[in-house]
Order: structure tokens, then sequence, then C-alpha cells
């Protein structure tokens, strides 16, 4: 367990840099928002939901009704991001599980379930090391984005200028080919990434509803898995017979 | 601006909302068989979802989002090597923002 911490840690390193440099840009908007350091510190503990802490700090203000719907639409995916954790989770104990869940962020959540499709070994040890090296990279970017401040004349377009905007779509790209394991398999992901294009189109971009894209782009591609599920059954009885 | 408990309502709030989803998603889980089509479908749920995240922002990217993510889906497949990919992919978008390419 604890090697499995320490290898999850290590390993989740160079991913959490990526997710360090947007704590970053939120440390900054925060500096910029009235948000003090407690408040900061405290919430990137406690939600630790990147996406959806951008958003509060963005939207700081309006009202709180509004904050709610708006990051709650965010992070509806995290009910499929606990539905997948339940094989990983299931034979730890229970404050064991509750810690694992809380700290499961999309980074370490991939990469954990994108392992353990190679290594049945790989269990809540490795979610809660990486998670922990995600926390770390967070707060250390957030920290430093909010001591900086209002300082830095224009953040995003560094973070454009290097390359950073495209890390997340990259390492989510490697690691969504890990579980490609088949030739079956291509459909339901093409299916899922048109569906989330087309609805992400769809949307209105200013709406608190536009981030449904991730749920309907991930609905299309299971019912596609679903009924190719049948496809892969009528050709296994073909090659046994 | 918010006042101080108004700032802290809303810290527990959404701390309460979030953590709600993903103990949600794995009680659900409790209720839908391992095996089958089912297990199937659970099995191939991570990789959908992170399609699904990513495939919009790609779309955004243009071609540049295309040639790079050919980029990372190649070296992924060839070296099985992510952070390579990220790199990589990383690199060959700064790289055509900086000659100006889009």
């Amino acid at each position: 367990m604890f090697r499995n911490f320490i290898l999850g840690f290590w390993v989740g390193l160079p991913v959490s840099a990526a997710v360090g440099v947007y704590g970053l840009v939120m440390g900054i908007q925060a500096a910029t928002q009235n948000i003090t350091w407690l408040e900061l510190m405290v919430k990137s503990f406690a939600v630790f939901a990147g996406a959806s802490q951008i958003v509060v700090v963005e939207a700081w203000g309006s009202p709180i009704w509004l904050l709610l719907i708006a990051t709650a639409a965010i992070n509806l995916r995290y009910i499929m991001v606990g539905l997948t954790l339940r094989p990983i989770l299931n034979k730890s104990p229970w404050p064991l599980r509750i810690i694992a869940l809380w700290y499961a962020a999309d980074e370490n959540w991939a990469l954990t379930l994108a392992r353990r499709a190679n290594n049945l070994s790989t269990g809540t040890g490795f979610l809660l090391g990486s998670g922990m090296a995600v926390l770390a990279c967070w707060q250390l970017g957030g920290q430093i984005g909010f001591s900086i401040g209002a300082n830095l004349p224009d953040p995003t377009s560094l973070i454009k200028a290097f390359g950073f905007d495209f890390a997340f779509p990259a390492i989510f790209l490697a690691l969504a080919l890990s579980f490609v394991k088949s030739s079956i398999d291509w459909l339901p992901m093409l299916v899922a990434a048109c569906a989330a294009i087309g609805f992400s189109e769809l949307i209105p971009e200013d709406t608190d509803f536009q981030n449904f894209y991730i749920l309907g782009g991930t609905l299309a591609g299971c019912i596609i898995a679903a009924l190719s599920f049948a496809d892969k059954l009528d050709k296994t009885i073909v090659e046994v017979n | 601006m918010f006042s101080s408990y108004a700032a802290w309502l809303i810290l527990g709030m959404t701390t309460i909302t979030f953590f709600g989803f993903r103990l949600g998603g794995y009680l659900i889980g409790r209720f839908l068989p391992r095996h089958g089509r089912s297990g199937y479908v659970l099995d191939r749920l991570p990789g959908l979802v992170l399609v699904s995240l990513l495939a919009p922002t790609l779309w955004e990217l243009g071609w540049i989002g295309a040639t790079s993510g050919l980029i990372v889906g190649l070296i992924t497949i060839l070296t099985g090597r992510s952070l390579l990919a990220m790199l990589l992919g990383m690199c060959a978008v700064a790289l055509s923002r900086y000659l100006g390419l889009v």
C-alpha cells in the first residue's frame, strides 16, 4: 500500500506539473477577486476540483445559487468517476475509500485506471499517491499565483505561448488510447468524440450547461459500446464454431 | 463581493456537492453488475469520459489540434509513453504558435 502510494506520487508528478500551471492561473485570478489566502487554501484542499474552482473564482460575487448550479454542471462527470473506481476501492477500509474518492481528480483517476488496465495490483495506494501529487502541485501553483497577484499582466498568453493549454488534452488523449483493447473499441470512442463536439457546438457558451457535452458524449459512446457488445459476442461465437 | 459568512457557505456547499457526486457514483456502482454487457460498458467508461472531455478542445484548436492530436496518438501507440506524447504534443502546439501558423 505504502509502496504503491509512493509510486503513485512519483508517476503522478509530471502530469501534476501541468495542474500546477492551472493552479497558478487560478491563484492569480483569486488575488484580483478579494478572496482571502485562507479561503483559497481551504477551497483547494476541500473542493479539489480544478475547473469548478476557476469558475467559482471568476464568478465570485454572482448569486450563490448560480455559482452552485454552474459548478455542479461542470462536475456532473464525477458521478462516472466514482462509478469506475468501485473495483479499485472495493477492498479498502471505508476511511481510505472516502479520502481516495475525495482526492480523485481527472488526472490521477485517469492515470490510475490506465495503469490498472495493464497491472491489476494498481489500487487505492496508487490513486491516493497520485492524488497527493496533484494536490501538492495545485496548492503550490495556487499559492504562487496568489502571491504574484495582479503583477503578472497576462498569464493566459504565457500559458498559450508554451503550449500548456494543450497539456490536458494531450495527456487525456494518451490515457484514453490506453483503454483501447481491440479494434471494436474504436467505434464507441469515435461516436463519443463526435457527440461531444456536436453538443459543445449546440449548447450556447454563455449558459451554465455548456459542460453537459461531456455527459452527452459519454452517454452516446456508452450506447454504442452496449450495442457493440452483441457484435463482440457474435464474433466470438463465429470464431468458436 | 461576498461577506465572509457567505464565502464559507459557498465553500461548504461546493465541497459537499462535489464529494456527493464522487460518492454517489461509487455507491451506484454497487447496483451495476461487473459482468456481461454492463461490465463491458463500465470497462470502457473511463476512455469514453476522457474522449468526450478532450474532443471539443481539439476541435476548437482546428488543424493544429488535429495534427498535435495525431502526434500524441502515434507516439502513445508506438512507444506506450504517455508523458513523452504529452510533451511532444505541447511542443508541436507551441512551435506552431511561435511560427505564426495559427
